[in-house]
């Protein structure tokens, strides 16, 4: 069995991991290079610049001597347009800002000079700087700072060179570098670790789509294939595509509580509902394990066994039994209801015979439904090997055996109880399949009553016992007969034209004629077909609803007391008597009386009690050929 | 799922923009969105965009900023944005609605001009003029003090504050 659980899909999953793991590495590099080559560019830049910043600030200071350098800046023009004049000389491409700030009372800087060609700012101009607290670092410790900007589109860097006089750091030079080569190679690692990072997100959303649609696969085969009720598979999961079974590995059994519907109407479908799931829980608990239990319907469970956990279907068979006893001695509690169930369980012990596992359960299905018939909790068997053998036979079988010749007659002696001798044999038609085996009339006969077939087959088993006749002039044997034989031209005109002896030496058994609407025709016929010398006997007297009146009403031999009467007579004080009244009665009015079922010695005691003159049954005699 | 999910590596693989960095436009939207909210003590401030640029700003501002809306004349405005150079001059019936420019210079321009908020040097910079706020009866939070200035104390020459 392959249940069909969701499942990841592995190569999807390797894939976008080895994507993550890759662009990580790469991710991690590229940041680490760009970092490096940064630094590099920066210090190279700087080293240039800053001997410059040196000098210019050497010289102002030595050109303010004593006074305040942003006091002088501030107010001595000449001075500022000196000072700017020097510091534009250093505005390349690659710096766009040169500049001198200082900070006021207020905390703002301002700008004492700059030597921008763009962008210039005014004398005392407020400026607010970007990350502020890198201008706070060289203004407090009075050393060189180098900031790389983040976030501005215009300046890649600044250096901030500290003006220091008289121990005391007065204003800041600063230069903004528009540092294109870093971009550029921003730009590229950028475009590297975008790419990367963008795949690993890719990689990662993919593996969230794996997961969810694993989650979500599980998630909808609860759905569509869980018992709610229960949380066991349902019907719908064994017709799924996810569902493969090998039957030859496994046994089928169908678990059906009795009268289940008794419980929703007394103890309403609520407690119904709740011995379901307790039910569920058990067979859970009890069956080995690699079973798949399944709520096939309402009260129904479906329970397949692998076959290896038992020796054989016998011990398969013991095994249910015992689950049956289980079931029957729980008791479920529900607040203070209790309630006690029980189960009929149909067993498919071979269904590796069967062409699919809807053929397999129908086969179980067929026990369950004998377990039910023949008076609930327990357990049946469906063994496809014995079925086969017991499969009914339909007419065009019938016609092919007819045709072939595989009509035979086993014999059953008749025997006089008192002197202990056969008086006569009774012809019971067989049915030889293609395999030899001998089916009885209960697989064929009932399916052919009122065809053609029936007229041919009957017409065959006269026939061959007229040839047994002819051929053993010791023999006196019965045939049986339909009552709606005796209307039947074609069976009547065959037995009129039997030779004389050969009528002499046949019984005709007819079955009970009670009821049926032409009993003054079978009557006459009967009564024909007894002037030309057949013997005529009542079968199967009391199955039905007959009358010893109504038997008067004919010339008859003989009156076979039917078998579900006389298996009783040594119990039953009722059939006792039946069977003695009858036989009284018989004597009386001169009709012999046979009695079926002779099984045991006690029937055979209490027949002859009552005065039965004739008996047929296994202790007498089996029907065999003769 | 999966043609998403590919389409979307391909944006990020084409575009690759920096995940995280406001660009300047956005940075400049909510830099205005915020000032003129703080000044006005309002959620929803109407402002009239005028100037050369007020099709450029405009655009910015509609698709980065919530909670300004734009309005077609001064009646309606709370505020008179302006973007780039003024041709014609202001007109006459915004007279009395605070202005606040992208440019510098002016707030020496306009006497209503209460600010302006521009780029210097690549860097955000934010101007308010304190008098002129207080005439209006606008007052800000205390985290706008570093931006205040003394129109006094502003001058082309002699800004500082020595």
């Amino acid at each position: 069995m392959r249940i069909g659980d969701a499942r990841f899909n592995l190569p999807l999953m390797f894939l976008a991991l080895a994507f993550v793991g890759s662009s990580m590495v790469v991710y991690l590099a590229s940041e680490k290079i760009e970092r490096r080559v940064e630094d590099r560019i920066i210090s190279e830049v700087v080293s240039i610049v800053g001997s410059m910043f040196r000098n210019i600030v050497e010289d102002l200071l030595t050109k303010v001597g004593d006074e305040d350098v942003v006091i002088a800046l501030f107010h001595n023009d000449q001075l500022r347009r000196e000072v700017e004049r020097a510091l534009s000389m250093m505005v390349t491409q690659e710096i766009r800002y040169v500049y001198i700030v200082y900070r006021d009372e207020d905390g703002k800087f301002r700008f004492l000079a700059d030597g921008s060609k763009e962008d210039k700012a005014e004398l005392g101009e407020k400026f607010d700087v970007f990350r502020e607290e890198k201008w706070l670092e060289a203004l407090r410790k009075g050393k060189e700072v180098v900031i790389l900007q983040e976030g501005l589109n215009r300046v890649g860097a600044t250096y901030i060179m500290p003006i220091v006089q008289r121990g005391r750091v007065k204003a800041l030079l600063a230069a903004d570098f528009s540092v294109e080569r870093i971009q550029e190679l921003r730009g590229t690692l950028g475009v590297v670790r975008n790419a990367t990072s963008s795949v690993a997100i890719a990689s990662v959303l993919l593996l969230i789509l794996n997961i969810y649609q694993y989650q979500r696969k599980k998630r909808l085969e609860k759905e569509l294939y869980r018992d709610q009720l229960t949380g066991l598979y349902n019907k719908a999961y064994l017709d799924s595509e996810n569902f493969t079974l090998d039957l030859k590995s496994y046994y089928l059994a169908l678990i059906d509580v009795d009268d289940f519907r008794k419980v929703n109407t007394t103890y309403g479908e609520e407690v119904g509902d709740l011995v379901l799931r307790e039910l569920a829980t058990v067979l859970r608990s009890t069956v080995p394990e690699g079973s798949l239990i399944v709520r096939y319907a309402g009260e129904e469970f479906l329970v397949l066994f692998p076959k290896d956990k038992f020796e054989d279907k016998v011990e398969f068979l013991r095994f249910l039994e015992t689950v049956r006893e289980k079931v029957k001695n729980i008791t479920f509690m529900f607040d203070s209801v209790e309630v006690r169930v029980k189960v009929s369980i149909g067993a498919n012990v071979s269904p590796e015979r069967s062409r699919s596992l809807e053929e397999a359960i129908r086969g179980a299905d067929s026990a369950l439904y004998r377990a039910k018939r023949l008076g609930k909790d327990r357990v049946e068997a469906y063994d496809e090997a014995v079925e086969e053998r017991q499969k009914r036979l339909s007419a065009t079988e019938v016609m092919e055996a007819l045709s072939s010749g595989r009509i035979v007659c086993h014999y059953q002696p008749i025997v006089d109880l008192e002197k202990g001798e056969v008086i006569h044999y009774e012809a019971l038609a067989r049915i030889l399949d293609q395999n030899g085996n001998v089916l009885p009339p209960g697989l064929f006969l009932e399916d052919i009553k009122g065809t053609f077939v029936y007229t041919r087959f009957v017409k065959e088993i006269i026939e061959i016992n007229r040839r047994l006749l002819k051929e053993r002039e010791d023999l006196r044997v019965s045939i049986n007969l339909l009552p709606t034989d005796m209307t039947d031209e074609n069976v009547v005109g065959l037995l009129v034209s039997l030779e004389p002896d050969v009528r002499r030496r046949m019984l005709l058994e007819i079955t009970e004629v009670e009821g049926i609407p032409s009993f003054d025709k079978v009557r006459m016929t009967i009564d024909s077909l007894r002037r030309l010398g057949f013997r005529i006997c009542i079968d199967d007297f009391g199955a039905g609803y007959s009358n010893l009146v109504n038997i008067t009403q004919m010339r008859i031999d003989y009156l076979k007391i039917d078998g579900s009467i006389v298996k009783d007579v040594d119990k039953n004080r009722t059939s006792y008597l039946l069977v003695k009244m009858v036989s009284e009665f018989c004597r009386e009015v001169g009709v012999r009386v046979i009695a079926e079922y002779v099984e045991n010695e006690e029937i055979l005691k209490k027949l002859r009690d009552v005065g039965v003159r004739y008996g047929q049954g296994y202790l007498l005699g089996k029907p065999e050929p003769l | 799922m999966r043609k998403v999910l590919l389409g979307l590596l391909v944006a990020l693989l084409a575009f690759g923009a920096p995940v995280g960095g406001k660009s300047p436009e956005e940075l400049e939207a909510r830099i205005l969105e915020k000032i003129f909210t703080d000044l006005l003590g309002k959620e929803r401030v109407r402002v009239l965009i005028l100037g050369d640029k007020e099709r450029t700003v405009s655009k910015r501002l509609r698709r980065f900023s919530e909670k300004i809306d734009q309005v077609g004349s001064c009646e309606d405005a709370d505020l008179v944005l302006l973007a780039g150079r003024l041709k014609g001059g202001l007109p006459e019936v915004c007279g009395d609605k605070p202005l606040f420019s992208l440019r510098r210079e002016d707030v020496f321009k306009f006497e209503s001009c209460v600010g302006a908020f521009y780029w210097k040097k690549g860097r955000p910079n934010i101007l308010l003029i304190r008098e002129r706020l207080e005439e209006r009866k606008l007052y800000l939070p205390p985290e706008y003090n570093r931006y205040m200035e003394s129109f006094r104390g502003l001058s082309l020459r002699s800004g500082g504050g020595l």
